[in-house]
């Protein structure tokens, strides 16, 4: 039997309305339309048949790709293992980006971004204060967790109310930058401001 | 005693390379079968595959468990699968997954047949529609996990799928 579709069952309902409990294999509830008119009842009968198909396709035995664990696991720790930072690592090879790539791509967000004036250097390594624009020195790049990266870098701004929000789009100028780069996520991004710089 | 998703992953999480191997050993077929059911080939799905578990190792870490581990890593094999389709100039129709058809008895030519003729009519839908009919179907998702996994609302769902179904349903009797 094929189901009426594209048709107004003689009880005036939409066949096509029906489907979903034959596809759902739930029953109408209890006091709908549905649940007592025979039309609708033969017509869900109707669907069930026609979904019988679909439900062996959905059961059909799929293949798996041989060595596919090992194959996905062989990846994972090349990345873990590697002395780089990993942007990607496929069966046909594997890419790798330096700290200093990272620290150019940091420096780069963080001296585009209103309001900052440099790059000075970061907590641990103040003396870099004649950092260049889009120079990687004065940011510092860390492993975290064998994947993602930490980075810590500090700025001089112009003098401002709220220089907590400007560290905040500076963050997120920084992480979105290196992962639209590399891929590579940068999990915590520290910011230390220095200086200030007064426009008068 | 068969670990938890959530202890597996809080291990994964802390560099435990053998916890995501039991991870990615569960995960293997459905996920694969996902990306199969949305792109078609064979090659396309095994790699959107793979790269969806060393996406995953690479983010578990952020991984909070507010959903489950499945709808997050179906959600990271539905994304990588979308980027794949948006690069193709033009959508293949094709399913490969089909048994062999060399000399079989007449019953199974027959299940063959039907099992092509499914898989030709859920390679036609755009993929609005077979993404979440394949995420109902074949995974067995309820609608707020497709919901999750698709970043849309459960009418919306509901929707994409009852009209896929009414598509497929078309196709399937003017077979």
């Amino acid at each position: 039997m094929t189901p009426p579709l594209g048709t107004t069952l003689p009880c005036g309902n939409d066949p096509s309305r029906l489907i979903t409990y034959a596809a759902d294999q739930t029953a109408p509830p209890t006091g709908a339309h549905e649940a007592t008119c025979p039309y609708c009842k033969a017509a869900i009968a109707e669907f069930v048949e026609l979904w019988l198909p679909v439900r062996e396709w959905v059961r059909r035995d799929i293949p798996l790709p041989q060595r596919f664990v090992a194959t996905v696991m062989a990846r994972v720790r090349r990345l873990v293992q590697s002395p780089h930072h990993a942007a990607s690592v496929s069966a046909r090879g594997t890419t790798t980006v330096t700290s200093w790539v990272l620290g150019l791509i940091a420096s780069a967000a963080t001296t585009d971004t209103p309001g900052v004036t440099r790059i000075t250097g970061t907590p641990t390594d103040t003396h870099r204060r004649a950092a260049v624009r889009y120079g990687a020195d004065g940011i510092d790049i860390t492993e975290v967790d064998a994947v993602d990266i930490a980075v810590t870098l500090g700025i001089t701004s112009e003098a401002r109310p709220d220089l907590a929000g400007l560290a905040d789009v500076v963050r997120h100028n920084v992480i979105n930058a290196i992962h639209d780069h590399t891929t590579i996520q940068a999990t915590e991004v520290d910011i230390s401001i220095d200086d200030l710089e007064f426009n008068r | 005693m068969i670990a938890t998703d959530n202890l597996l992953v809080q291990r994964a999480a802390s560099a435990d390379l053998r916890a995501f191997d039991v991870l990615v050993r569960r995960y293997q077929l459905p996920v694969f079968r996902l990306c199969l059911g949305m792109l078609g080939d064979e090659d396309d799905a095994q790699d959107a595959a793979q790269d969806t578990f060393f996406m995953a190792w690479r983010a578990i870490g952020r991984f909070r468990g507010d959903a489950k581990f499945s709808t997050w890593l179906y959600r990271i094999a539905t994304n990588r699968c979308l980027k794949e389709l948006k690069r193709r100039p033009q959508r293949t129709e094709q399913l490969p997954d089909l048994p062999s058809t060399q000399s079989p008895p007449d019953e199974h030519f027959e299940a063959i047949e039907r099992l092509a003729a499914v898989a030709t009519a859920v390679s036609r839908l755009n993929d609005e529609q077979r993404i979440p009919l394949l995420l109902r179907e074949v995974e067995d998702l309820t609608y707020t996990e497709i919901a999750e996994i698709l970043g849309v609302t459960m009418t919306a769902v509901k929707s994409r799928i009852y009209r896929a179904r009414v598509e497929l349903a078309r196709q399937l009797v003017d077979q």
